[in-house]
């Protein structure tokens, strides 16, 4: 039991031209500890938030006295109940608290948070590319063109200081997805996901699908099934890009391939339009990394809309919201699923949250961000072999931002001190 | 029919916005086509963080964009926020904003009023109730409001929070003599912070119901109160409150519980007597569809810069013209959104009453923009002139203490 309580010190945002649409908060203490968390998309409007309404607050308080911080934080933002920037920074913030916690009582945050219910939790692979999404530069045209147009299709070149190595995944699977599934088979992995629908949205902005576009989106699934059979299984994500009617158009031009979920079929701000879409897809639903905290994912479990609860940890609140969202996921029976594709310390956190709940049913990873960049930025990686990512076991979160990647010359660290 | 002219297309040039110390917590928001006319919008609450968005994710999609895609433009910035949202974030309040100054530059582009644009004048006028806030309130105020704090400027005309919470029958008075004959009121705020409204004690709700009993007293009924909760409470202490304001027949309870369960919202409606109002809290149409379809509402209450600007409001008030609900557009944020506000007000068949703030328009309103609306006996008239009727004033654009940030092509 220590004497005095810790004080937080400072609160730093650290942004870099190489992942720009990532953006990590360090809060350091009065006895040396620093947190870690991150958030992507918008960063330049998270870096406000941090900054000018939250950190005023932090600086000077108890770290330990999480939930505390987490209702000011949220009350500062005025927000609830969606993924916006206000929400994103508190996630943000959060996971860098957790961070403290673990660390200042010498324990991983999985034990930090009442102990591990597993060893290990099975991952899936999300067949990006390298420079997929988050680490994407961003050309004018990223921002004319619609937000699920921006996803599709990749051009697969490697950003400066990238590998252009073998896991350009989402290359891969449209164009030789047997080859792809062989191989994620060959290191151990059973279940990756896959969004060959992306590639149609702008043939009429998400309101149809004409027949060609679906033959030509199934391909991967065909050739899939064909290669290796079942032993792998096949994630649907269709990034809540389409109206409901070609939602279900989707859904039944995949019973064929029994795939293991489709995920986000429309936008999630109707609940009884998901539903609607669960009742009709005859599939597994997986919803969604885009909803934030515990209200809407009551919403969506009230109504029955989803079988598997996915959520991002640094979007949706933190862990202190995931937490309790898997917990209600559990009373309604429903698995949860943390989200990655986004930065090394979502994934580390989610895995963290994955092998301490009860009803984890499995960890999103993307190989290519985890052979490739994300190295690149933290100084320990989760250890994931033969398609287990294990229990994470250093205090706290388990990994810090590296020294080198803090100095370097694209780096830009914000400061707000006492 | 003739077909759309290329020719008469506008380009979208410039997008601006606009930070007053003086005013911390609002956004003004300019946007200019390239035949030099400026549309203006405006949003509240964390300025910078919401400036900060307009620039680095919405500005690089809007220049150069047709100015008249209004409804593309709504949706296409909804997607680069990568919003879902129902709740008035960061970038949604941008949305807002964007979405109105670029109603107010196709309306001043036809030379009619924007409620002319929006389908024409509805009635006449249009009744308004006092928000009893003082001048200093709310959007005026640096830092965090700890709820119920009033900062008391006696130098200043109708100080009313101050009013309230201790003269509340003279208030009253003071209103009808104005012709106001409604007013809202938030007594209750101030105990919210002895349990973070997890429970209020007996003691603390008779004091809370002192300012309905003094206002009846003194003019009996001829004015409407409506009590204002913020969102602060608990289910059950907010059902408390509620019952223990029922001998006074509040005109609505606002806001009781959190805007985040609807079915909370919708039991607490089954649990009192007088109409329930919510919510400026809540944005786009699909969180209102859900509050509408559970039930959960008497008055439809948005505020047109955090909803997600004129257009959407426009959507959400027929969407409760579906359900026969009336609305009750929200101000106490700023003149651009209250010149909104009254041209929504006066355009759509269901509107109940337009808010208004007696202190903000005799005193800082003034300083920012050209025009008000006119308020006369308890109504508000509609404003003269294209678009919204109402610009920056000179005086405000040339404040040295303006912060600007201008995106352009």
């Amino acid at each position: 039991m220590r004497n005095s309580p810790l004080k937080i010190t400072s609160v730093q945002t650290v942004t870099n031209a190489d992942s720009p649409e990532l953006i990590w908060v360090q809060i350091t203490t009065d006895e040396g500890l620093t947190g870690l968390g991150e958030t992507c998309f918008g960063v330049s409007a998270v870096d406000e938030f941090v900054h000018t309404e939250a950190a005023s607050y932090l600086i000077g308080r108890d770290p330990l006295q999480i939930e505390a911080h987490w209702e000011a934080v949220r009350a500062r933002g005025r927000s609830f109940m969606a993924r916006n920037a206000e929400i994103r920074g508190l996630s943000a913030i959060d996971v860098a608290l957790w961070d403290i916690f673990g660390q200042a009582t010498d324990m991983p945050i999985h034990a930090a948070m009442g102990g591990r219910f597993r060893d290990s939790i099975r991952v899936y692979n999300t067949c990006a590319n390298y420079n997929y999404a988050v680490r994407r530069p961003r050309t004018r045209e990223d921002s004319t063109r619609a937000f699920g147009a921006r996803r599709a299709p990749y051009t697969g070149k490697p950003v400066k200081g990238d590998p252009d190595g073998p896991y350009n995944d989402l290359d891969a699977f449209l164009t030789r997805a047997d080859e792809l599934a062989e191989s994620l088979l060959s290191e151990g992995i059973t279940a990756m996901k896959i969004w060959p629908f992306d590639q149609f949205y702008e043939e009429a902005g998400g309101n149809w699908l004409s027949n060609a576009s679906l033959r030509k989106a199934t391909e991967p699934f065909r050739k899939i099934r064909k290669a290796v059979g079942n032993k792998i299984e096949i994630a649907a994500e269709l990034h809540a890009l389409w109206n409901l009617p070609t939602a279900i158009r989707i859904a039944q031009s995949l019973e064929e391939f029994e795939v293991m979920w489709i995920e986000d079929p429309i936008p999630m701000n109707n609940m009884a339009a998901l539903a609607d879409f669960r009742r009709k897809a005859r599939q597994p639903v997986t919803a969604s990394e885009t909803v934030a905290m515990r209200e809407s994912f009551r919403e969506m479990f009230e109504a029955g809309a989803t079988d598997i609860c996915m959520f991002d940890i640094a979007w949706c609140g933190g862990l202190t919201e995931a937490r309790k969202i898997a917990a209600m996921a559990a009373a309604y029976k429903l698995p949860v699923a943390p989200h990655d594709c986004t930065g090394p310390v979502t994934l580390m956190a989610g895995i963290h949250l994955a092998v301490h709940a009860p009803n984890a049913r499995i960890q999103e990873i993307v190989r290519a961000f985890n052979t490739g960049w994300y190295p690149g930025i933290v100084d320990a990686m989760p250890v994931i072999e033969n398609g287990f990512a294990r229990a994470p076991v250093r205090a706290g979160l388990g990994m810090a931002l590296r020294k080198d990647f803090l100095r370097a010359k694209d780096t830009v660290i914000r400061s707000s001190k006492a | 029919m003739p077909r759309a002219n290329r020719k008469q297309q506008r380009q979208i040039t410039k997008v601006e916005t606009l930070i007053h110390p003086e005013y911390p917590k609002v956004l003004f928001v300019q946007v200019h086509d390239d035949h030099g006319l400026v549309g203006l919008g405006e949003t509240s609450f964390g300025p910078e963080v919401v400036a900060n968005w307009i620039h680095s994710e919405a500005a690089p999609y809007l220049i150069g964009a047709d100015a008249g895609r209004l409804d593309q433009h709504w949706k296409e910035l909804n997607r680069l926020g990568a919003i879902t949202t129902r709740a008035r974030g960061a970038e949604i309040r941008g949305v807002s904003a964007l979405d109105m100054a670029l109603w107010d530059l196709f309306a001043q582009r036809t030379g009619e009023p924007l409620y002319q644009v929006l389908g024409g004048l509805s009635r006449d006028r249009i009744r308004v109730y006092n928000t009893c806030a003082g001048y200093s309130y709310g959007v005026k105020r640096p830092g965090f409001l700890t709820p119920g704090e009033v900062d008391h400027r006696p130098e200043q005309p109708y100080e009313d929070q101050h009013a309230f919470m201790t003269d509340a029958g003279k208030l009253a008075e003071s209103l009808l003599d104005e012709g106001f004959t409604a007013m809202k009121i938030w007594p209750f705020d101030q105990f919210v912070g002895k349990t973070n409204g997890q429970s209020i004690h007996p003691e603390d709700i008779d004091r809370g119901v002192e300012p309905f009993r003094k206002i009846r007293k003194a003019v009996g009924d001829r004015i409407e109160i409506a009590l204002e909760m913020h969102c602060m409470w608990n289910l059950p202490s907010a059902i408390q409150i509620a019952r223990a304001v029922e001998p006074y027949k509040p005109m609505w309870y606002e806001d009781p519980v959190p805007m985040d369960n609807v079915d909370a919202l919708a039991q607490f409606r089954q649990a009192v007597r007088y109409p329930v109002t919510a919510s400026e809290t809540v944005s786009t149409r699909w969180h209102f569809r859900e509050m509408f379809e559970k039930r959960a509402v008497d008055i439809c209450m948005f505020d047109i810069s955090w909803v997600g600007g004129i257009s959407e409001a426009k959507r959400v008030s027929t969407m409760a013209e579906a359900y026969h609900l009336p609305t009750a557009p929200h101000d106490c944020v700023g003149p651009v959104t209250f010149m909104f506000s009254v041209q929504l007000s006066l355009n759509m068949p269901n509107t109940f009453v337009q808010e208004t703030v007696r202190a903000y328009n005799a005193t800082w309103y003034r300083d920012i923009v050209t025009n008000l609306p006119r308020i006369e006996k308890g109504f508000a008239y509609p404003p003269e002139g294209p678009g919204i009727g109402t610009q920056l004033r000179p005086s405000f654009l040339k404040d040295k203490r303006l912060v600007s940030q201008v995106s352009a092509k």
